[in-house]
């Protein structure tokens, strides 16, 4: 599985979304789940998957999942396999 | 000192438990595989007060939690509630009982063989699906007999018999322990062509019942039905059930020591609930399936509900802390789903409820472990090591 493939799991554990209902455009605002509690449970889980400690603030930032790529890449996860 | 029965020995001398019946003697009739060793058993008995050492009876209530109690009750009363549930059913017309459940459960202990004894009628000793061929010859051949049953054995008569699923003989039909199976009564209907079918609600300490409805299009499975004559039920601050019967157990042994039921007093039904219109009850789940999780309240039954919605398999829910010490509840579903089956389930949890009633995993198993008297057997599942993992939050 490669690391968009990984991400996109992740994006759909997270925040219970169904294969449909998840794409790489998706944003903070299009998923309900994505509250307070959603930003803490997404970065446990990039923690979890990419062993990449993201912190509160960051996590904070990440306002779609481009934005995750964005974070991830900044700590060396590299989206272009 | 009481004596202790066996529900095999039992089964085997027919005549066995009526003289324990007819001897002042109090006794306890325990299930094959007790769950509880010999030593709890004589504490208990050991346990019993003075004047439960006489015309009383024990039975062990293993319930859906696991923790055993010996729930004694009185002789008299349990004739007394046998009686009522003889008028309120209509039972004269009734020939014979066809045993289905295990005698050690109270549900049948009361509604069949004490019926059986009170009223000088034919206890058909079928043991259900543990052996089919008796069962089914035992429905073939009743003629104006009774049954009792819980939701979970509905599908087996199919599994079971297939197209001999018929059985005109059977006048009555009652359904206890579980929830009403409402939405499969054309089924069962087609099943029990002669049946008027029965709802009926209780508890061990109830010993055991406090409600019954006869079956009727329209009404929810969960409507439970009226109290009976001699049943009072009120709702306390927190939704639960309570009640004062003049029926119920007068006292239990558990883990703690023996606690009498004191007339006057409410107990407990061990179910959140409410008082409908026209004076008919709705169960809304146990008592220890809604809990609060960040301070949020979590209602399984509710869960459950959603979770049907998307899934046609079997699901059931426990209880369990989660990583930071916080309750939090497991969902199993039975056969194993597809990716695109669970997707679908976690995504009804998304749509219809907040992240803190969301379970923290999903699980399934081939088959569930199922008590005997029906319900699935929730400290069985946890045990179970063959869980498959297909989904967990991260938090």
């Amino acid at each position: 599985m490669d690391n968009r493939e990984r991400l996109k799991k992740l994006f759909m554990d997270v925040f219970l979304l169904s294969p449909e209902e998840f794409s790489f455009e998706l944003k903070r605002e299009d998923i309900s789940a994505w509250d307070s509690f959603g930003v803490v449970a997404l970065a446990a889980a990039l923690d979890d998957v990419f062993g990449c400690r993201i912190s509160a603030e960051e996590a904070m930032d990440i306002r779609d999942v481009a934005g995750a790529m964005r974070a991830l890449e900044k700590k060396g996860i590299s989206f272009h396999d | 000192m009481a004596h202790i029965i066996y529900a095999k020995e039992a089964d085997s001398d027919v005549k066995r438990l009526l003289d324990a019946w007819l001897n002042p003697e109090t006794f306890v009739l325990l299930p094959e595989r007790p769950g509880v060793s010999r030593e709890w058993v004589d504490n208990a008995v050991r346990g019993l007060p003075e004047d439960a050492r006489e015309r009383h009876f024990g039975l062990l209530s293993s319930g859906s939690t696991g923790q055993p109690k010996l729930i004694v009750g009185s002789r008299e009363r349990a004739e007394a509630l046998a009686r009522v549930i003889n008028d309120f059913q209509e039972l004269d017309a009734a020939r014979e009982t066809v045993l289905a459940l295990p005698l050690s459960y109270c549900y049948a202990f009361v509604n069949q063989w004490l019926w059986s004894v009170v009223f000088n009628r034919r206890l058909v000793r079928a043991r259900g699906f543990s052996a089919p061929n008796l069962f089914l010859d035992a429905l073939v051949n009743s003629r104006d007999g009774m049954l009792c049953l819980t939701a979970s054995q509905v599908p087996l008569f199919y599994k079971y018999f297939k197209d001999k699923a018929v059985f005109p003989g059977i006048i009555r039909l009652n359904f206890a322990g579980a929830p009403f199976p409402q939405k499969d009564m054309d089924r069962i209907h087609g099943i029990f062509p002669s049946a008027r079918i029965f709802n009926n609600y209780g508890c061990a300490e109830a010993m055991p019942r406090l409600t019954a409805r006869s079956e009727r299009a329209g009404l929810e499975g969960n409507n439970v039905g009226r109290p009976l004559p001699g049943v009072r039920l009120k709702r306390d601050e927190q939704g639960r059930i309570l009640f004062i019967s003049r029926y119920s157990a007068v006292g239990f042994y558990d883990d703690e020591g023996y606690k009498p039921i004191k007339e006057g007093e409410w107990t407990a039904s061990g179910d959140y609930g409410e008082e409908i219109e026209g004076g008919y009850w709705r169960v809304n789940g146990r008592a220890d399936d809604v809990f609060k999780r960040f301070g949020e309240k979590v209602s399984m039954p509710q869960l459950l509900d959603t979770v049907r919605s998307s899934w046609s398999g079997e699901a059931v829910f426990y209880r369990e802390k989660d990583d930071n010490g916080e309750d939090g509840c497991v969902l199993v579903v039975s056969p194993e789903p597809s990716e695109k089956e669970y997707r679908d389930i976690l995504s009804v949890f998304r749509k219809n409820h907040t992240r803190a009633q969301w379970p923290i995993r999903l699980e399934s198993v081939d088959s569930f472990p199922f008590l005997g008297n029906g319900k699935i057997d929730r400290s069985a599942l946890v045990k179970r090591r063959d869980k498959a993992v297909h989904w967990h939050q991260r938090f």
